[in-house]
């Protein structure tokens, strides 16, 4: 009854969205207005109904409702309850589900939130929105539908259908599978993909007394939030998109859309980066390779929106403060939409097989027309505006913080593309040659290394260039006391042989913002001190208050600074090791001298043997603590390695199991890492999310003011 | 390490202690019998070296010295008998280019139809600068062109008489343009 209830609630969702998405454009090419208010109440309307549809599926995940079919693919009597919850998103059907849920809380946030003041985009916001909206939940309603169930034929064969055999419905399903036979090509394939709606006559429901559970690897804290994060991200991009598409449609291509949209792009930004920063910690902790970043297919596929959409939230900078460069961030918030939904795709469709694609199915096809579409409605909407999308103002000189703004545009976009060919050049050649290659991180890291450095130099600098023209003097004298600094300590690095030629120089580098960064802090909250008499860390505070994002915007970088400090001491030190002991031995890395003590097997829930191995770690001689590195076999056959991980500010011990002997456990394999300057990776990590929240908080009292002048206005002004 | 040697006299009995402790436990090690495999001299180590820019085709993205799976052990087993013999770090990937093909190298090829996946990012960088130069060309060649009577009206170079209050006026300034 209650898989009945949901697959009821997503089709009716379904009508909602296919309504608004038409009845919106109609209502306001027509003059209807009544039409564009009632498409808006669908469009809310997807809010209660999706989320009525997910709540009732994590109701099945928790009782154990094995008759439908995704709760017995990915959920089992063993596992723990915030798993069977978070299952939800754990395989394609329910991941399709929530991606659908999270786009329709954020268009009708959006919707409350700017329907007043944007009166003659939002018809078309609600347009686009529900477009794609109403693509997903398409997916969900007929190809990946999560509330279908098994059935047993008399033959006892198993059937997937969503309501049991009827005579009328069962009829109608027949009839259909007939005529998709029928149909050639690809064409044919997507209909007979459909998801049955009845059951034959003869079937009973499929009596499952427990599921297959959720994939090992997936069982960890930070996959739980991982996945949201990056949903999250990636529907927050949409609003941006839609937002973009309306002034296009409406022709009001002045700033508007973007001052209505620049906290959305911020959201979406900020889930977006967490969702990689967590993926990483993520892979840290579980994956057992003793780093963070793979430049795994699906990382990259979360990886490309977020350089494009960084790039397009520097770039609306300039549009904003002098009118420039319309067209071209009408492009990047383009690609940044077609990234997120090439990115969903390539994660859902399994088309790259990775790590991480553990869900594979037939709806590849149906993205690709989907993306399609969407490439041609949105560069024919472009071009009908190209010529009134001209810039108001000129480039005044080379030596400008709008000069510095389109480097920034060019570096970003080019690692961009370049992510772009290492993710896709596998099928390229498999399309072309008919064999496979591997992309690995070698590749990545020789061809983005020197524009990621070009970006943290530039964003060292590009804040000291001012607006319209700047000198080299005066870029200079801010540049000096840094540069010199940074210098000096970096040259007794090297002098000593603490570093490397690469990394001594990828210091410099960093050093130089490191400085220029705390510096912008400290001028401004000097000037403050003695011209208007407050206290230092009253002109701070009040600084941050004033412009937050300016501000919140330098703490991004400062996040950043630190995370690149991080990124070279873990990838240029980096020492390991691997050897096999015997109880009570040692293994000698750097400082550390690990003891191993013994080892014990034994069952545990979620039907895994576990291998765990107890080590005591020294460092120059002192005891500093005793780790756990295990090895979980799961009864599936997938084995996962958990790292035993004594993590400090300066360093973490990464000891992974490797092997063991089988019989008397007598001795065992042990890869050892000593991670340097690591932490400052999640530090780094977590002063960029604090920067973006102090940079996309809403201000409330601004609020209240812009509110009270709408109200002010006469009713007929505001429409 | 350095600083537990103590005075120079005691050097050659601290060396020599240390020798035959390295050797104690080479011999203990010995007798432990490794997991990867039987100890003949080539270390794990050596091993991972070789293995940490391999891919076994099965498990994707898992370099070779991580990957957790029997089918990756098997290869270690296998480099290490190479290495064994005597090959090159060179001579045991090529071996395995010959049985898997490229796709077992984690960097391809900078030869052959993989050394496209090379020349692309110049490709990229090329286009990119060529569009930045000749758009930031348009642009400044716009400005040049027209009267700017905005420009002209404001100086560029703030008054040098209070900088702090330029300053903090610029950063009110700015505040105000961005205000929302």
């Amino acid at each position: 009854m209650t898989a009945i209830l949901g697959a009821i609630l997503v089709f009716l969702s379904f009508l909602c969205a296919v309504y608004a998405a038409l009845a919106s454009m109609w209502g306001v090419r027509n003059d209807r207005p009544e039409f564009v208010e009632s498409a808006r109440n669908a469009a809310i309307l997807t809010l209660p109904l999706l989320s009525g549809a997910s709540l009732l599926l994590i109701g099945l995940l928790v009782s154990g409702a094995f008759q439908v079919e995704y709760v017995w693919s990915v959920s089992s009597l063993s596992m723990p309850d915030y798993l069977k919850v978070t299952a939800l998103w754990g395989g394609q059907a329910g991941s399709l589900l929530f991606w659908a849920w999270l786009m329709s809380v954020f268009s009708a946030a959006s919707m409350l939130r700017n329907w007043e003041r944007e009166r003659a985009l939002m018809p078309y916001v609600v347009s686009a929105t529900m477009g794609t909206l109403a693509f997903f939940i398409a997916l969900v309603v007929f190809w990946e539908n999560p509330f279908a169930r098994l059935w047993i034929l008399p033959n006892g064969e198993v059937v997937t259908a969503i309501f049991g055999p009827s005579a009328i419905l069962s009829s109608l399903t027949t009839g259909y599978v007939n005529f998709a036979a029928r149909v050639p090509g690809v064409l044919g394939s997507l209909l007979h993909d459909v998801t049955p709606l009845a059951a034959p006559l003869g079937a009973v429901p499929a009596r499952l007394l427990d599921g297959q559970g959720l994939n090992p690897l997936l069982r960890h804290l930070g996959m739980v939030i991982h996945p949201p994060m990056l949903y999250l991200g990636f529907v927050g991009f949409v609003v941006p998109y839609a937002f973009a598409m309306a002034a296009l449609a409406t022709g009001q291509v002045s700033d508007s859309w973007i001052r209505a949209t620049r906290r959305w792009t911020l959201v979406g930004w900020l889930f977006l980066s967490l969702g990689l920063i967590l993926g990483g910690r993520w892979a840290y902790d579980v994956l057992g390779w003793g780093g963070y970043w793979a430049w795994d297919p699906v990382e990259n596929a979360a990886l490309m929106p977020w350089l494009a959409g960084t790039a397009f939230l520097h770039s609306v900078m300039i549009q904003e403060k002098r009118g420039m460069l319309r067209r071209w961030n009408m492009v990047l918030i383009i690609l940044t939409y077609l990234q997120v939904i090439w990115g969903t795709f390539l994660t859902r469709s399994g088309l790259i097989s990775s790590v991480h694609s553990f869900a594979q199915s037939a709806i590849g096809p149906l993205f690709l027309l989907f993306l399609g579409a969407a490439v041609i409605i949105s560069v024919r909407m472009l071009m009908r505006r190209w010529d009134e999308l001209r810039s108001d103002n000129h480039l005044d000189a080379l030596l400008s913080r709008e000069a510095a703004f389109l480097l920034n545009n060019l570096l970003f976009l080019i690692i961009d593309f370049e992510v772009f060919i290492g993710t896709h050049f596998t099928i390229f050649s498999e399309l072309l040659t008919g064999e496979k290659v591997t992309v690995g991180p070698q590749w990545y890291n020789f061809v983005t290394k020197p524009f990621f450095l070009a970006l943290v130099l530039l964003m060292g600098i590009a804040p000291l260039v001012a607006w319209k023209r700047s000198s080299i003097e005066r870029l200079g004298r801010s540049l000096i006391l840094p540069a010199v600094l940074t210098l000096v300590f970096v040259g007794v690095m090297f002098a000593f042989g603490f570093l490397t030629t690469g990394s001594a120089l990828a210091l410099t580098v960093i050093g130089l913002t490191l400085g220029t960064t705390l510096l912008e802090f400290h001028r401004g909250a000097a000037a403050r001190t003695r011209s208007r008499g407050e206290s230092y860390p009253v002109a701070l505070w009040t600084l941050f208050g004033r412009n937050r994002r300016r501000y919140g915007g330098y703490v991004i970088h400062l996040g950043v600074v630190v995370m690149a400090i991080g990124v070279v001491g873990s990838n240029a030190f980096q020492q390991e090791t691997q050897q096999t002991v015997a109880a009570g031995q040692t293994i000698t890395i750097g400082d550390y001298i690990m003891r191993y003590d013994e080892l014990e097997r034994f069952p545990a829930v979620d039907d895994r043997t576990v291998t765990r191995a107890y080590v005591t770690v020294f460092k120059n001689g002192r005891e500093v603590g005793q780790l756990r590195p295990r090895h979980d076999f799961y009864a599936s056959g997938q084995p996962a390695t958990i790292p035993g991980n004594l993590s400090q500010f300066d360093e973490d011990f990464y000891v992974l199991l490797v092997a063991w002997e089988e019989i008397s456990l007598s001795s065992a394999t042990f890869k050892i890492y000593v991670n340097p300057l690591i932490n400052w990776v999640w530090a780094g990590g977590l002063i960029f999310i604090v920067g973006t929240f102090i940079a996309a908080w809403p201000d409330f009292s601004e609020e209240r003011q812009r509110a009270a002048q709408v109200a002010a206005l006469p009713a007929a002004q505001r429409a | 390490m350095l600083n537990a040697w103590g005075t120079p006299g005691r050097i050659p009995r601290l060396v020599l202690i240390s020798v035959l402790c390295l050797f104690a436990s080479l011999l203990l090690a010995a007798s432990v019998s490794a997991q990867e495999g039987p100890d003949t001299g080539v270390t794990d180590d050596e091993v991972n070296e070789v293995a940490s820019d391999l891919y076994c085709p099965i498990c994707e993205n898992t370099p070779l010295d991580v990957c957790p799976t029997q089918a990756c052990s098997d290869w270690r087993a296998e480099i290490r008998s190479l290495l064994e013999d005597g090959r090159s770090e060179a001579q045991v990937k090529e071996y395995f280019v010959e049985r898997y093909g490229v796709r077992v190298l984690g960097e391809p090829p900078r030869t052959g139809f993989t050394s496209i996946v090379w020349i692309l990012p110049l490709v990229g960088l090329a286009v990119g600068v060529v569009v930045f130069g000749r758009s930031v060309m348009q642009m400044r060649r716009a400005a040049s062109g027209s009267a700017r009577p905005e420009a002209s009206r404001q100086p560029v170079r703030e008054t040098p008489r209070d900088p702090d209050a330029a300053y903090v006026a610029r950063l009110e300034q700015e505040l105000k343009d961005f205000s929302l």
